[in-house]
């Protein structure tokens, strides 16, 4: 057990590795293939008590928040050992990765008191912002919070709320005002409550991702409603720079580690051939993938304002996502497709066909670069 | 070396770049004090001035000098620094004994390669099979402007028969290593040119299709411009993250990956770019046909993309191991 963050990062990583690899308490997450979605979502839960017990996950967290102290390099390296040590990372540290950084700055109250008990898995949080009529035009969505008494009433629609069935809570974004994006609040909601209905959808995997958020006048205690009334723009795009740095990070650890599998179980030729080429470019593309977050992991430990750039992140991440993927199927040959073994993989190379779509369209993010960072002109 | 300064001697570099001067190139730096600035920080002075020299199509004789200089310093012999590398006319492996330009035949090496700088009466440094060779001087050797694609660069075409007394062979190990990181240095310096063509192309089309109207508007707000050049952009930026790490530690698969990206970025560029600028792109007169063949000429020294993409892939199958490139720890 670690009560303090080690010295430096390498220190740490030498420390969590050795933890990782030699403690029994690890042995049911060490090359754990989980059959679906949910039950590894489930699974994995053990594993977050065990890292939050022992310290490891407080690393990299404020002190006041129930973290060790320490800053995101510190979870990223986390991150990097865990894929190293063959052991799956729990769907619950991205969202929280992604969700945590906005509580602690917008809403630092409720984030502090909060956090504990989502990094050690009691609690997990979704994130709800797209809508039926509102995906990638997200200013147009139309959930509404109304006032009630001293808190606020929830009426709307959310969709592709990735984990949301198995959250507690969601973090949403609804409009408490005018049209557009100024008249849009951030609120924090909880989903086990009388007014929320959560059903998963089925995705093209076969597992259940993402969920509709029905909501019909839920309750939100007026302390949940994060930063200010109408500043809900200002901190989705807040968030969206954690949501390109840390997933980004995360995805190319998973990238390599899946590729070092297929290696390394001679599930690939040994042989160059046709594929080759192929498999050196989306090496290529993730490595670029990899050093683009690391910097971005960087800045934001560093509390630099990014702007439009991470844009780019997620553009590079669809490139290696892709081509990743392409590749490990190509040089897998037909068992890629249906060796029984591989049911765990097949889900990881199905989820990246959503590349290009999730967390904000190939299209969007293309057009933002062109207008917002190359400065080509709106129509 | 901080961003101020670096930002202050990219301004002195392009003015020195852009003048109008006879000397060389290298003869300027040293004027302008480039020993001293250099050795501030190695690394971020020479990838600035060779992804300037992309921008600005140079056609200096700065590479040879940087890494002949390099090998001179890593034999022990300072003539070297004075040799002109030779190469085969594609490089296809890293390997010292792939693709050498000289094979031997009888008493003599049979030379077939291009040069990295203008090679009369200099000595030769080239690849052959389990070592380097230097030769005194390529006289008896045929030498030829390089004509076709790109002629504006210093190298020429070398063929002929040196005799095997003329030619020394370092087959050390150490000249094995030095040939090594020879490879990883120009890689390096390579993918950093490389970048600088395809910042240049990338920023001139979207001035270009900015200004260009069609329908009464600027083709730069069509969503189809749009994205060619945001796609172009964003692969520029990754390529050229994988460059400055490589700069940082110099290794081998570093600058293999790193001149890949480089090289596959700066293509895309051009092919993108000679979308956007339409017909007129495609003139003598419109300067983008000088960057395209730079671009095609650059990817040809050392590797070419598709090759070093195929050398990667074939790496990882063989040893079965996928290095990290960078990282926090």
């Amino acid at each position: 057990m670690i009560e303090s963050p080690p010295e430096t990062l390498a220190e740490y990583r030498r420390l969590l590795s050795e933890f990782l690899k030699n403690d029994p308490r690890l042995a049911p997450y060490r090359a754990y293939r989980a059959p679906d979605f949910d039950t590894g979502a489930r699974h994995l839960i053990g594993l977050q008590e065990l890292l939050f017990d022992e310290g490891w996950s407080r690393v990299g967290w404020p002190t006041d928040a129930g973290g060790l102290g320490g800053n995101p390099r510190s979870r990223a390296v986390m991150f990097e050992a865990l894929w190293d040590a063959d052991i799956q990372i729990p769907e619950s540290y991205t969202n929280l990765e992604i969700l945590v950084p906005v509580m602690l700055v917008y809403a630092p109250e409720v984030g502090r008191a909060l956090l504990p008990g989502v990094l050690r898995g009691e609690d997990a949080w979704a994130q709800a912002f797209s809508e039926p009529e509102a995906g990638s035009d997200l200013a147009s969505l139309r959930t509404r919070l109304e006032p009630d008494g001293d808190g606020w009433r929830l009426t709307g629609q959310k969709i592709w709320s990735t984990y949301a069935h198995l959250s507690k809570r969601s973090i949403l974004l609804c409009r408490s005002g005018e049209a557009g994006h100024r008249g849009l609040t951030m609120v924090l909601v909880d989903l086990e409550q009388d007014g929320v209905d959560v059903r998963p959808i089925r995705a093209q995997d076969g597992n259940n991702h993402f969920s509709e958020i029905f909501l019909d006048g839920a309750y939100v205690p007026k302390e949940r409603v994060i930063g200010e009334l109408g500043q809900g723009w200002e901190i989705a795009m807040y968030m969206l720079q954690w949501e390109r740095g840390a997933w980004g990070w995360l995805q190319q650890g998973r990238f390599h580690a899946r590729l070092e599998y297929m290696l390394k179980n001679g599930l690939f030729p040994s042989e160059p051939g046709a594929g080759t080429a192929e498999l050196g470019r989306s090496y290529a593309a993730t490595a670029a993938l990899r050093l683009q977050t690391h910097d971005t992991v960087d800045q934001l430990a560093d509390e630099v304002e990014l702007g439009p750039q991470v844009s780019i992140d997620k553009l590079l991440l669809i490139e290696a996502e892709t081509r990743v993927w392409n590749a490990m199927r190509h040089l897998g040959g037909p068992r890629f497709d249906s060796d029984p073994d591989l049911e765990w993989i097949r889900d990881d190379f199905m989820f990246s066909r959503a590349a290009p779509i999730y967390g904000g369209s190939l299209e969007i993010q293309r057009t933002l670069v062109a207008q917002r960072v190359l400065g080509m002109p709106r129509r | 070396m901080d961003r101020e300064t670096l930002e202050m001697l990219e301004t002195s570099l392009v003015h020195l770049l852009e003048q109008e001067d006879e000397r060389p190139l290298m003869e300027r730096l040293v004027e302008f004090g480039w020993d001293e600035v250099v050795a501030d920080d190695r690394v971020a002075c020479f990838g600035l001035l060779f992804e300037l020299k992309g921008r600005v199509l140079s056609n200096d004789d700065v590479l040879n000098i940087t890494l002949t200089a390099s090998l001179a310093e890593a034999l022990g012999d300072p003539s070297i620094a004075d040799a002109v590398l030779v190469l085969a006319p594609s490089l296809v492996a890293s390997d010292l004994t792939s693709n050498t330009p000289a094979v031997r035949e009888g008493d003599d090496w049979r030379l077939d390669g291009i040069t990295l700088a203008r090679a009369e009466g200099r000595p030769l440094v080239f690849p052959v099979d389990g070592g380097l060779a230097i030769a005194k001087n390529a006289s008896n050797l045929t030498l030829n402007s390089i004509e076709g694609f790109e002629e504006s660069l210093p190298q020429q075409k070398i063929l002929g028969a040196l005799p095997a007394g003329e030619v020394a062979i370092h087959a050390s190990e150490s000249a094995r290593d030095a040939w090594t990181a020879l490879v990883a240095q120009a890689r390096w310096l390579l993918a950093s040119e490389l970048l600088g063509v395809g910042h240049h192309v990338l920023q001139d089309v979207v001035q270009y299709a900015t200004a260009r109207k069609q329908y009464g508007v600027s083709i730069a707000s069509f969503q189809a411009i749009q994205h060619r050049m945001a796609s172009a952009h964003s692969a520029l930026v990754g390529a050229g993250r994988v460059v400055a790490q490589a700069g940082i530690t110099a290794g081998a698969w570093d600058t293999l990956v790193a001149k890949a990206a480089a090289g596959r970025a700066a293509e895309d560029a051009c092919v993108q770019a000679q979308q956007g600028y339409g017909a007129i792109g495609f003139t003598w007169e419109q300067e983008f046909h000088r960057y395209l063949k730079r671009a095609y000429a650059l990817d040809r020294l050392f590797g070419e993309f598709r090759n070093l993409e195929f050398e990667i892939g074939a790496t990882l199958q063989r040893t079965r191991e996928v290095p990290r490139i960078g990282g926090f720890a």
